[in-house]
């Protein structure tokens, strides 16, 4: 099972934004989306949610995204933007809630709904903050709840043997270093139960620790894609973002980049 | 650090809002009945209330009534208590439903010239009507006035949604100079139409400038009951969806909610909603921006308590103003607008101040 993009091209106000990407990101697997700022990795996300229109194709589990309806396609994959703007006073619970609501497998009765938003709410270090005004909290903490409530909404990452996908947009773009290892290993969590991960990150070291697939990105095109060893490298990456960069590798563990490394000598 | 859940809040925070906002409820729909009871007995007629609502059902003979009383009781005070509180609930809805649909607790329906829409469409017909369109006039009896506004209503809110909103983003200040410049414009064309007025018709729009109820008749509360109580019988199948805009219409999308179809929906249902009212009451304001912000304040923003809430609150809020403008300067009455604007326009004005560094104005 797996989602994948065929001639995937989408034009936004007549300027072409992807030009023909083949993509596929298997279930039980994290699939991360690199590339310099503007090179397309949210819009291909974007097309993969289902969101915006484009030409050609793209398939969740073997069926054409554009032959679901919408509750049915909310069922099946749930998305974390880069920024979620609230323009009322909810709770962090009323929040984690309307995911939760929109799922395959509501939770019966209110106590179980609420065990279910509690779970949610440990599981991104907010556990105690349920009551409290999701606007009222700092910028990292409202990210962790959207993670929540997007968790909620694909609780389960297997459905009636078919897997269920995450798509995260900079799930840890404003979260310390703790809390992006922690919501990393959720993510990873949810691929090794079954489900499937797609992450657009800026983070090279966190990619390259939590991804199990790397897919490169440079105006609107995929350049490059494999594991993160095949991808990760000096020659890939400095040709990807147009300063020279050295990677170092961790033995039997993952490559690192340092950002020193493209410092003027 | 992780905090421990105390077993004390097992509803995750959801159990102690919603308990809120059942009794709230209960209270608000008790306040209604006082309320209009109330309506009933004050007036500048000093008339028997207790023994003619007795007589309706059963108790005592109309015999022993006078029948001036009994007029102004039944012809007079109930209808206008009934279509106060209707018009409140209409009013109070149609801003909390504009507010969630512009993501923006400043929209209301008077303020952003759905209500200048709707005076227009009544006022068209009124002046226009016998001699534009007859054969609608003749039709739509009763109702040839609340469809029009309904129909000026409409195209205000479509206008307005098409002004202010691009990318499913909505601009504050867009929303809020649109809205100004829409209801200049409504306003103008409705002087062109007050201009060729008659003096008959003169009299019947002279009440739409502040609004007012004492043109109250069963008619009118047959007429425009109906369409408001449509409008906002709307209310459940959009409250869920109203909750998860306000995420933004993509994570609406997300979450399955199809977003055009709760847009048609909401759309209509304001735009019936505020143009029966204004069908029936004429222009007046501040109470979609009062009572929703009273609310929030009192039960949080679900829409799934919030719009019932509205409702009754605005049905109450409308009541007491009615009672205060027919009371205050008795026998003379104030015009109903001018005691909803000395209330709302402060609480609009703080509203603006509190959010006046997120919202960039």
């Amino acid at each position: 099972m797996s989602v994948t993009a065929k001639e995937l091209k989408v034009r936004l106000g007549g300027t072409p934004i992807l030009q023909s990407v083949d993509f596929e990101a298997n279930a039980g697997e994290v699939s991360m989306i690199i590339g310099p700022n503007g090179s397309g990795k949210t819009t291909l996300l974007r097309a993969l949610a289902g969101d915006i229109p484009h030409s050609g194709k793209v398939v969740i589990n073997g069926t054409d995204i554009g032959r679901m309806n919408k509750p049915g396609l909310a069922r099946l994959r749930a998305v974390l933007a880069q920024h979620t703007a609230l323009s009322f006073p909810f709770t962090v619970a009323e929040v984690v809630e309307m995911g939760e609501r929109a799922g395959q497998d509501p939770a019966p009765g209110i106590e179980a709904r609420s065990k279910r938003i509690r779970s949610a709410l440990e599981m991104v270090d907010l556990a105690g903050f349920s009551e409290r005004p999701c606007q009222e909290l700092s910028g990292g903490e409202q990210q962790r709840v959207h993670l929540a409530r997007v968790l909620s909404q694909i609780w389960q990452p297997l459905g009636g043997g078919e897997p269920r996908w995450l798509f995260l947009d900079e799930p840890v773009s404003s979260l310390d270093i703790r809390h992006q290892i922690q919501v990393m290993e959720t993510a990873r969590r949810y691929a090794r139960a079954g489900g499937g991960v797609i992450a657009v990150m800026h983070d090279l070291n966190l990619a390259a620790m939590f991804g199990d697939r790397v897919v490169a990105m440079s105006e609107g095109c995929v350049v490059k894609s494999g594991t993160p060893e095949e991808v990760l490298t000096s020659e890939v990456l400095s040709d990807l973002f147009g300063c020279s960069l050295e990677v170092g590798v961790i033995p039997d563990k993952w490559p690192f980049v340092l950002p020193q490394s493209a410092a003027p000598a | 650090m992780t905090v421990v859940p105390s077993p004390a809040q097992p509803g995750a925070g959801l159990l102690r809002r919603r308990r809120r906002a059942a009794l709230v409820l209960v209270m608000l729909a008790a306040s209604l009945i006082a309320v209009m009871m109330a309506g009933l007995t004050v007036g500048a007629a000093s008339a028997p209330v207790l023994p003619i609502i007795a007589s309706w059902f059963g108790f005592g003979g109309v015999h022993d009534l006078r029948a001036a009383d009994v007029i102004i009781l039944e012809q007079i005070r109930l209808p206008r208590i009934i279509m106060g509180a209707m018009v409140g609930a209409a009013l109070a809805v149609s801003g909390a439903i504009l507010q969630a649909l512009f993501r923006n607790p400043l929209a209301d329906p008077a303020i952003v010239g759905v209500s200048a829409g709707a005076v227009l469409g009544a006022v068209t017909v009124i002046v226009l009507g016998t001699a534009l369109f007859p054969g609608y006039v003749e039709l739509a009896g009763a109702f040839a006035i609340p469809v029009a506004a309904f129909v000026g209503a409409l195209i205000v809110t479509l206008l307005l949604y098409r002004l202010a909103t691009s990318g499913g983003r909505t601009s504050v200040a867009t929303l809020l100079l649109a809205g100004i410049a829409i209801s200049a414009f409504g306003f103008a064309l409705t002087g062109i139409l007050i201009f060729l007025a008659d003096d008959a018709q003169l009299r019947e729009l002279t009440f739409w400038n502040l609004g007012s109820l004492a043109g109250a008749t069963w008619q009118k509360v047959f007429a425009g009951g109906l369409v408001m109580l449509a409008s906002m019988a709307a209310i459940p199948f959009v409250a869920t969806a109203l909750n998860a805009l306000a995420l933004g219409e993509a994570a609406a999308g997300h979450m399955g909610i199809d977003v055009q179809r709760m847009k048609n929906i909401s759309i209509l249902c304001v735009a019936g909603a505020t143009g029966a009212a204004v069908a029936v009451s004429g222009g007046i304001g501040f109470v979609g921006i009062i009572v929703p912000h009273l609310l929030r304040i009192l039960i949080g923003p679900d829409n799934r308590f919030l719009l019932p809430a509205a409702a009754l609150l605005g049905g109450v809020f409308l009541m007491l103003a009615d009672t205060i403008s027919r009371t205050v300067v008795s026998p003379v009455e104030l015009p109903i607008g001018i005691v909803t604007a000395i209330a709302g326009a402060p609480v609009f004005i703080l509203i603006l101040l509190r959010r006046r560094g997120v919202i960039g104005l």
